[in-house]
């Protein structure tokens, strides 16, 4: 037997024969062998732990690159915000344009969204940090467009898009936000400007824009970029408000002028003749039913107010006094004044047209007498669920008290709103009748108004625009302003926009639109996230 | 002869022992080794699987009230409700095109491609103000009954129509399982050997929480934060 173990300690004499001294040492072999496989082991182990932290690093790598992707997103939804707060809306558009964007808007898609946003689209970003990278990039499609008369809403779904990237890996994540921008264009309700600095408005040289400090503008959400004075320099506000002037007098207006001394006086019922028409309230009667309230003169005050299921609308002039009361409910009216008392069953149209000013405006309660009170300090409703009311004058406008509607509630200065259907619109320079002697319009509150005055209205003024008079006080808006100057002095201004004027057929706010066509983008709102899974 | 003279038998006994000794050692460390092994891989294994179902519970509630945020700020749906009994995520599983508007009263929609709407699904069909929640009763190539019928006008260039996926996690207790129930189906198992599963949501700061325990790790706690993005109120408003 040759085997390799133990050949020293075989027997005999040919031991010394088959020693071969280079395989001495069998233990060495089982030392090397046990070596041998310990290693094996050993490295098994190793690599075990290393495929354990292939897998960890693929996991941190993959939760790396969603936050990277959703970093693109949310920076090229930045961009967008930052590209809209940067554009000097509204956008003029010359009629031609505007009027083949109306007739067909999908087919402008591009360009209206362009317009919009001031560049090409579709737009993109990068950005990253060592070797970590994403790429972003916005699509716009046109998903609804919406034709309201003089100018149309159009709805554009925004994809962005993101897709993140490590270097030296193969793997990418992506995320994406779909968004909805609406855009109108034509000539838009004023109502859809949250404030509106109307430059070429004014009589004198043009005003600058109210201090930053002074003028605080919440537009709702997804309106950041509205969220301050926007600017024109072309005139945008109307004239006259020519459909309520329309809607009041029952007749049929092209421009104020066709408003003669004779017209008037046979729409008022007065005996036709070319003398102007004396001072007084006249409630505007026609075959076709009641029309709106038209007011020669200035008023003393205008005092808004409710009572139980009726408006209540009290008329002072220099020693007489007028009350209009009206009942939706009831159908029912009732005109109280010098001349006696007349009921009719039918209801006005909730139209006050002021030739002349109105020096003091305000909320108030029932004084006993069939007519209102003023109330300076009093939060109480003036206006009663449902009424569209909307007041234009010739001359300037002076808010003594809050104006309130039923069912809205403030809290801490934040207006609750429900669906109460409500409106108040005041047009102060917008008969389009010439002002005898001064500046047509102005919009202002009054020195002895509340120290927080508190009104909900659309607000348009031309001429002197809008200003706070007296001593230093906070003003809460929950509607819009446009006007030709803003003057706050120390007060403040805090603009709650209430976007539900706008919306509805019957919408009063809306029958005051600009008198050119422009565009503005009025929301840009996050939809739905999806990222890869 | 010292040169010739080989190992002794003592020698060579006492060489077996000590080879026997190592072996044995070597063995027994090797048997160390791999229960230590073992029981790392195991803990290793049930931690991922926690890990796991933590993943598939997060990419869940990454789609809760997808494009649902009409409805979910109407009521009709709840996007996310977690409690006791376990979470409950609503979202939209695909967009279907409407072929022409819903009139009020309607009871059949007729969509570019059905294919994906199987009977006693659900879809959402609404616009940016309203929104309407049906229960699909019959499907005929790509049009189908819906229950109750519309009762809105709808227009379909205004309008969008989704299906609806709901998603509901519940522990079942006794087995220690994590079920994981896609529309209404069995709930599959998606986690075993559980001792703890609680899940919440804070609608004010708009963040979810689930904890799991497993029965095998007494003390280890798995724990996650989350943000269900598309329940966020900007999304709402």
């Amino acid at each position: 037997m040759k085997g390799i173990c133990f050949r020293k300690t075989c027997p005999g004499p040919s031991g010394n024969e088959g020693r071969r001294p280079a395989r001495r040492g069998a233990a060495a072999v089982i030392v090397l062998a046990l070596f041998l496989m310990f290693s094996s082991i050993g490295l098994a182990l190793i690599h075990l732990t290393q495929i354990s932290l292939h897998a960890g690093r693929a996991g941190k790598n993959l939760t790396v690159l969603d936050i990277l992707a959703e970093n693109g997103v949310k920076q090229e939804f930045g961009n967008l915000s930052d590209v809209l707060a940067a554009q000097p809306f509204p956008l003029p558009l010359d009629e031609t344009r505007a009027e083949a964007w109306l007739s067909d808007p999908a087919a402008h898609a591009g360009e209206i969204i362009e317009t919009a946003l001031g560049r090409r689209t579709p737009t993109s970003s990068s950005g990253g940090w060592e070797a970590q990278t994403w790429k972003a990039e916005s699509e716009f499609s046109l998903r609804a467009a919406r034709p309201q008369g003089s100018f149309f809403e159009a709805e554009f779904l925004v994809a962005v898009t993101s897709r993140s990237a490590i270097d030296n890996l193969k793997a990418t994540r992506r995320a994406r936000l779909e968004a909805a921008l609406d855009i109108a264009a034509g000539n838009l309700p004023l109502s859809r400007f949250p404030v509106l600095l109307d430059r070429a408005a004014g009589g004198g040289n043009p005003p600058e824009p109210p201090s930053v400090e002074g003028l605080e503008i919440d537009p709702g959400p997804g309106r950041a970029h509205l969220a301050r004075a926007l600017v024109t320099e072309e005139r945008l506000l109307p004239v006259s408000a020519i459909p309520s002037m329309e809607r009041a007098l029952q007749v049929k207006l092209l421009t104020p002028r066709n408003l003669t001394p004779t017209l008037l006086r046979r729409v008022l019922g007065l005996e036709e003749s070319p003398d102007p028409v004396p001072e007084g309230v006249y409630l505007i009667r026609d075959d076709p039913g009641l029309g709106g309230v038209y007011v020669q003169g200035d008023l003393r005050e205008l005092v808004l107010g409710v009572e139980e299921d009726a408006q209540v609308l009290c008329f002072r002039g220099v020693g007489s006094e007028w009350t209009l009361k009206f009942s939706p409910r009831r159908n029912r009216t009732e005109l109280t004044g010098p001349e006696g008392r007349e009921v009719f069953n039918t209801l006005p149209q909730a139209v006050v047209i002021v030739d002349g000013g109105i020096e003091a405006l305000g909320g108030g309660r029932p004084d006993g007498s069939g007519g209102l009170r003023l109330c300076s300090d009093e939060e109480i409703p003036s206006i009663l669920k449902g009424v569209k009311l909307t007041i234009v004058s010739t001359g300037p406008v002076t808010i003594a008290s809050h104006l309130i509607h039923q069912g809205v509630t403030w809290e801490r200065g934040i207006p609750s709103i429900k669906e109460n259907g409500s409106e108040l619109v005041i047009f102060s320079g917008g008969t389009g009748l010439s002002a005898p002697g001064g500046p047509e319009g102005g919009l202002f509150v009054g020195g002895d108004a509340p120290q927080e005055l508190k009104i909900q209205a659309e607000l348009v003024s031309t001429g002197a625009g809008f200003a706070l008079k007296g001593p230093a006080r906070t003003v809460y808006l929950l509607g819009a302003l446009q006007a030709s100057e803003i003057r706050l002095g120390a007060g403040r201004l805090k603009v709650h926009l209430d976007p539900g004027p706008a919306d509805g057929d019957d919408s009063a706010a809306s029958e005051l639109r600009t008198a050119r066509p422009v565009l503005l983008v009025l929301s840009l709102k996050p939809r739905a996230w999806s990222e890869d899974e | 002869m010292g040169n010739t003279k080989g190992f002794s038998l003592v020698e060579s006994l006492l060489s077996l022992a000590f080879s026997l000794i190592i072996i044995l050692a070597g063995l027994e460390l090797f048997g160390v080794s791999r229960d230590f092994f073992l029981r790392l891989r195991s803990g290793s294994e049930d931690r991922r699987a926690a890990l796991a179902a933590l993943d598939k519970l997060e990419s869940d509630i990454g789609r809760a009230g997808r494009f649902l945020a009409v409805p979910v700020g109407l009521g009709l749906l709840d996007g996310l409700d977690a409690g006791e009994g376990g979470l409950k995520i609503e979202g939209a599983e695909e967009e279907l095109a409407l072929l022409r508007d819903i009139e009020p009263g309607q009871r059949r929609i007729e969509v570019v491609d059905a294919s994906g709407i199987k009977i006693g699904r659900e879809v959402v069909l609404g616009d940016g103000t309203g929104a309407q929640v049906f229960r699909v009763d019959a499907v005929e190539d790509d049009t189908f009954s819906i229950d109750p019928a519309a009762g809105a006008f709808y227009a379909r260039e205004t309008s969008r129509l989704f299906l609806l996926t709901r998603v509901e996690y519940a522990l079942d207790a006794a087995a220690g399982i994590i079920r994981r129930k896609e529309n209404g189906g069995g709930g599959q198992p998606l986690l075993e050997s559980v001792r703890l599963f609680e899940a919440s949501y804070d609608e004010g700061p708009n963040t979810a929480f689930a904890r799991l325990a497993l029965r095998t790790k007494e003390k280890k706690i798995y724990e996650r934060h989350m943000f269900p993005k598309n329940m966020s109120r900007a999304f709402r408003k």
